[in-house]
């Protein structure tokens, strides 16, 4: 989870501040909901859509790139910065978590065509940055 | 797009990943969030109660008490796990098929306007348009001012104007909700009630007029492009209904609210309708409070062969512009999204007469 959330929002400290609440969100609701880890995929994602609408309300820096990431992903991580949140969140809960439209849509709250359409406006976004 | 674009984008961000760290302290970090003793804020005019099929409190309000241990030790050991373990993914569907990344959208939604899905309990709702499934039909709503997701289950929403954090005291809130019934006045006054009212929910007539509650004004309107009726609503005070009525979680046991003097007097006035949720799996009993020192807004509105929704605006008895500002912002901006995707029927704003 911290690694969904760190991919997401790709700062440490706030993915683990992320779990932990998104897990006391859970701890707080045991007794009422039925499955705690769909509710915890859930609040993650939730979760780090509000921290990065905060990053983006305060001006926040841009989240340091690693020095050991390959030349690869290097480019990759700046790319990301060019998507919108929702299109990051879609990108990466497709291709890092693996989940299907459908799943995303419910993860995040929005309808499985929009969902589709982030990724598709996404993906072009990326492959300008990426393959120029 | 094509294969191999979609899979450096996969390796890639999986080295990213890789990347995450966790601190030393991150799980007595989390144990100590856990075994904290809950905060629960005042809510005193929308505190609510419910009984779950097998007796157990499921709801989160000022009457409920805290997790057990028990629980909370089983959290922290799956915390660890998952903290270990990485991501858990979710089962894939039978019926679902895969995404195209290249495939044509079958909307035109922009990403900056599009509603948004509310936060998790306690959660700020900041200004803008959201989208809710929790009523059993996909709705959405605008607010223009920040408010608090107080609760949520399948079947309503709590909207609180106020800040969590800074404790203030809870006086206005926004309860939507699909009501299977109002409360008869024996069953608003019964601790060992079960089950849903047996007032028809959109028979607002026969429950005011069986209960002690005074209709200052009633009005048929619009919501949503949806009949509805709109009627202000406040306790009798000459009602012998006590605070202590109040008193009692779902398990009939007594609770601090018995010391709330200021709620006389107070009674249970509805029932959640049904189970919206199959996921969630909350059962349908959940009971609204409602007491004297509070005044409130219903909009009554039709669902075709359903339960209806109502929108309840909540404020002290001398507040009633919050009233109106409900009713420009999430009232004006309520929209069933199945039956309205052009929005073209804006509900009407008519205060009652």
């Amino acid at each position: 989870m911290v690694r969904l959330a760190f991919t997401l929002i790709r700062n440490s400290a706030e993915a683990e501040e992320v779990v932990q609440d998104s897990f006391v969100d859970v701890h707080r609701r045991l007794d009422e909901i039925r499955q705690p880890g769909a509710y915890l995929r859930t609040a993650v994602v939730s979760h780090c859509r509000s921290a990065l609408r905060r990053r983006r309300t305060m001006a926040a820096p841009r989240p340091l790139r690693p020095d050991d990431l390959t030349p690869d992903a290097g480019t990759l991580w700046d790319a990301l910065d060019v998507l919108s949140d929702d299109q990051r969140i879609v990108v990466v809960l497709k291709f890092y978590g693996g989940y299907r439209a459908s799943e995303i849509a419910r993860l995040t709250g929005h309808p499985a065509a929009t969902v589709r359409s982030h990724l598709r406006r996404g993906l072009e976004a990326l492959r300008k940055e990426l393959d120029p | 797009m094509n294969r191999s674009f979609d899979e450096r984008i996969a390796r890639d961000l999986h080295e990213i990943a890789d990347e995450a760290s966790v601190s030393p302290s991150a799980w007595d970090d989390l144990a100590g969030r856990l075994d904290e003793p809950r905060e629960e804020p005042e809510t005193p005019m929308i505190a609510l109660t419910s009984r779950s099929g097998d007796g157990r409190d499921e709801a989160s309000g000022p009457d409920v008490p805290a997790h057990s241990a028990t629980w909370t030790m089983l959290v922290a050991a799956a915390i660890g796990l998952a903290l270990v373990g990485g991501i858990v993914m979710l089962p894939r569907s039978p019926d679902d098929g895969p995404v195209t990344p290249g495939a044509a959208p079958t909307t035109d939604e922009d990403p900056r306007t599009e509603p948004r899905v509310l936060p998790p309990p306690g959660g700020t709702v900041e200004p803008g348009t959201y989208r809710s499934t929790l009523l059993g039909v996909p709705i959405t709503f605008t607010t223009n001012e920040p408010l608090v997701l107080g609760r949520e289950r399948p079947g309503h929403f709590v909207l609180l104007n106020r800040n969590v954090q800074a404790n203030v005291k809870n006086d206005r809130a926004i309860i939507v909700a699909r009501i299977g019934g109002w409360n008869t006045r024996e069953q608003a006054t019964d601790a060992d009630f079960r089950g849903t009212g047996s007032i028809d929910p959109y028979d607002v007539d026969t429950w005011a007029a069986t209960n002690d509650v005074l209709v200052d004004d009633m009005a048929a309107t619009t919501v949503g492009g949806r009949p509805a009726t709109v009627l202000d609503v406040r306790v009798d005070p000459d009602s012998t209904i006590r605070h202590e009525n109040c008193s009692f979680s779902s398990d009939g046991s007594r609770t601090r609210s018995g010391d709330r003097v200021d709620w006389n007097p107070c009674f249970w006035y509805m029932s959640l309708s049904a189970e919206f949720d199959p996921e969630l799996g909350v059962r349908a009993d959940l009971r609204y409070r409602m007491v004297g020192l509070s005044k409130s807004r219903f909009w009554v509105i039709e669902v075709p062969g359903e339960d209806p929704i109502v929108i309840e605006a909540v404020a002290p008895l001398d507040d009633t512009a919050f009233f109106d500002e409900v009713a420009a912002t999430v009232v004006a901006t309520f929209r069933f999204e199945a039956t309205d995707p052009g929005g073209s029927d804006a509900a009407s704003t008519t205060s009652p007469r």
